[in-house]
């Protein structure tokens, strides 16, 4: 069953189109990676699919809803982890975690559930602009889990952070997949993608220019490479970003 | 979790999360408090300022003669060091009006003792409407003061000669009035922009805004927070000056309208602003604008013009509610007028918050 249903999503700013008609669908308990250079539409991507821009043309489905006449039925449904670490930095991390259970109405007993999850309970009364990177980054993961949500947006989770917490991290995505969450994935780092995505689109101005398993985009491109598989770094080099390089900007 | 359709009381909850969440970030938050603290302060200062303090001993007095028999120094010093101001005032109404502001009136009245040339005097004592709880006390002390002075027994009788300035009187006696308005709109000044721009700089609007919380619920709960420390604010000033109220009802009714416009405006330049220094570019026109005037408009040899054009801003027309309450009468007319010019720019304000609501959504 897709859990996320897009169909020729466009949106433009000023008359450019910083998304032009993209169309994907996400299973559930899917990790899909949705790779492409700084600028390619992955965040306006985001924006929408989770309700802070609307769509200039086509739809999306998100958890069975629509994004835009059902906004309000489908914030409570997915959590999102977003590029920078946006936390209360002069709150505790409990206090953070327990202004967001008030939001969404949950449970007070979530909050130590979630901590325990990111590893964060002796941490639990600290303010947070103490914590170091790692930490502050597991705590944006535990209040984007905090209720449970069907979907999981993650914008570049582990960048920035030492290896032991990325790995943690990671782990911590794949369980999360495991007991059925979609987790759609933007990442930088093609190792990352490659590991833990089962199919990862390719976005380049606005367009997704390859959608498959990271198997089947290095099969369809190995005779290009020499007979060698080449690796999802190569294949984002070579189908994305040509503008950066000097070439026509989007 | 629950993901039953949000009702009233829900959505009410969430604007209260957001609203309880800034009010204790507040005191957190150094601009914030340092805000709030100075602003406290500052009202101390005022009333400390405006008023009669216990420790006060200089004090003045009108006095009317009508006997045009006494006459004296226009300073008194006594043994402790105190001074008494004289005044003279040349009618009663005179007397009436000019206690107002002061501490003390005395009314010499033809035909009784000060005339016989007896040992025993009875002066009429005016009070200023703020001092109306203290009759019995102020009469036993000017009575010693003025027996002092004189060398011979003397009684002030006050009685019911409590003289409470006119709704339309001009000067200082509405001073308690500005400061109250002045509380509320300087707290929701500097208080609802901040929460609104830090929550935008530290990007945990985004958070907000992928939340079940909507765009009005966040609004909502920077209003609240607003609206909990004006209501300090003016909690602190009414309590200074509990004394002037004589009506409480357009004291709470012009601390409704100074704080529903003067949140609604913040939330606004809230929304305008991108961060703090816009904010500090924004705060000259606005305090020029909406506090400035609310100082003078009250000054007797003000231009006819000037006075009928502040009038009509809204921080003007709220002091003037207000001052209705410490008045000896409330004049229907100029208080609907006053709350209707206060309601109409909360109305406009609130427009262009709509619209900038709108366009976020898009």
């Amino acid at each position: 069953m897709d859990t996320i249903v897009v169909d020729s999503l466009t949106r433009e700013f000023d008359g450019t189109r910083a998304v032009d008609q993209i169309s994907f669908t996400v299973e559930a308990g899917e990790i899909f990676g949705f790779l492409g250079p700084n600028g390619a539409g992955k965040s306006t991507t985001i924006r929408m699919l989770t309700g802070q821009l609307r769509p200039t043309s086509g739809s999306a489905q998100v958890a069975g809803c629509d994004i835009v006449s059902q906004r309000d039925q489908m914030k409570p449904q997915i959590g999102v982890v977003f590029d920078c670490q946006n936390i209360y930095e002069r709150m505790t991390a409990r206090d953070n975690l327990r202004f967001a259970a008030r939001l969404y109405r949950v449970n007070g007993q979530r909050v130590d559930e979630a901590l325990e999850l990111v590893g964060l309970t002796d941490s639990a009364k600290k303010r947070t602009k103490t914590f170091s990177n790692g930490m502050r980054q597991r705590l944006v993961i535990a209040r984007a889990l905090l209720h449970q949500p069907k979907v999981l947006f993650l914008d570049e989770p582990t960048r920035g952070l030492d290896p032991h917490i990325a790995r943690d991290i990671r782990s911590l995505i794949v369980q999360l997949a495991e007991q059925g969450m979609t987790i759609f994935l933007t990442t930088h780092y093609m190792e990352e993608a490659d590991q833990l995505c089962r199919r990862v689109a390719f976005l380049d101005r606005g367009r997704i220019v390859a959608l498959d398993t990271p198997a089947g985009h290095k099969a369809a491109h190995q005779s290009t490479y020499g007979g060698e598989a080449p690796t999802l770094e190569d294949l984002f080099v070579k189908l994305t970003g040509s503008y950066l390089r000097g070439g026509e900007r989007m | 979790m629950n993901r039953e359709k949000p009702g009233f009381l829900d959505n009410l909850a969430i604007a209260w999360a957001i609203g309880s969440k800034d009010i204790a970030d507040v005191l957190k938050f150094k601009t914030t408090l340092t805000n709030f603290v100075l602003l406290i302060g500052l009202l101390v200062f005022l009333y400390w300022s405006t008023s009669v303090r216990p420790w006060d001993h200089d004090l003045q007095v009108v006095v009317y003669d009508e006997t045009g028999l006494v006459s004296g120094p226009d300073r008194i010093t006594l043994d402790d060091g105190s001074e008494l101001r004289l005044y003279s005032a040349a009618s009663l109404e005179e007397l009436k009006q000019e206690t107002a502001n002061r501490d003390l009136g005395i009314h010499i009245v033809a035909g009784t003792e000060v005339e016989s040339g007896t040992s025993s005097l009875l002066l009429a004592g005016y009070v200023p409407w703020y001092r109306r709880a203290k009759v019995a006390e102020l009469e036993t002390q000017f009575s010693g003061v003025f027996s002092g002075v004189l060398g011979r027994p003397v009684q002030v009788a006050i009685g019911g000669n409590i003289v409470v300035p006119s709704a339309d009187a001009l000067g200082n006696a509405f001073a308690p009035a500005f400061h109250l308005m002045f509380a509320v709109f300087w707290l929701a000044f500097s208080l609802v922009p901040h929460l609104m721009i830090e929550e935008r700089e530290n990007k945990t609007m985004d958070v907000l805004m992928v939340s079940p919380a909507s765009a009005g619920q966040v609004i909502l709960g920077k209003g609240i927070a607003g609206l909990f420390y004006a209501t300090v604010g003016a909690g602190i000033s009414a309590y200074l000056y509990w004394g002037y109220v004589t009506n409480w009802l357009p004291v709470l009714l012009g601390f409704v309208c100074s704080a529903a416009f003067s949140i609604v405006f913040m939330l606004a330049i809230g929304g305008m602003v991108t961060g703090q220094k816009q904010l500090m570019i924004a705060a000259q026109p606005i305090i020029f604008l909406m506090i400035v005037p609310t100082f003078f408009y009250q000054e007797p040899n003000l231009a006819q013009w000037l006075r009928q054009f502040v009038s009509l801003l809204p921080t003007v027309a709220a002091s003037k509610i207000i001052g209705y309450g410490l008045a000896d009468s409330i004049p229907v007319t100029g208080l609907l007028t006053n709350i209707a010019i206060t309601l109409a720019f909360t109305a406009a304000a609130y427009m262009v918050l709509f619209f900038q609501m709108r366009r976020a959504d898009r």
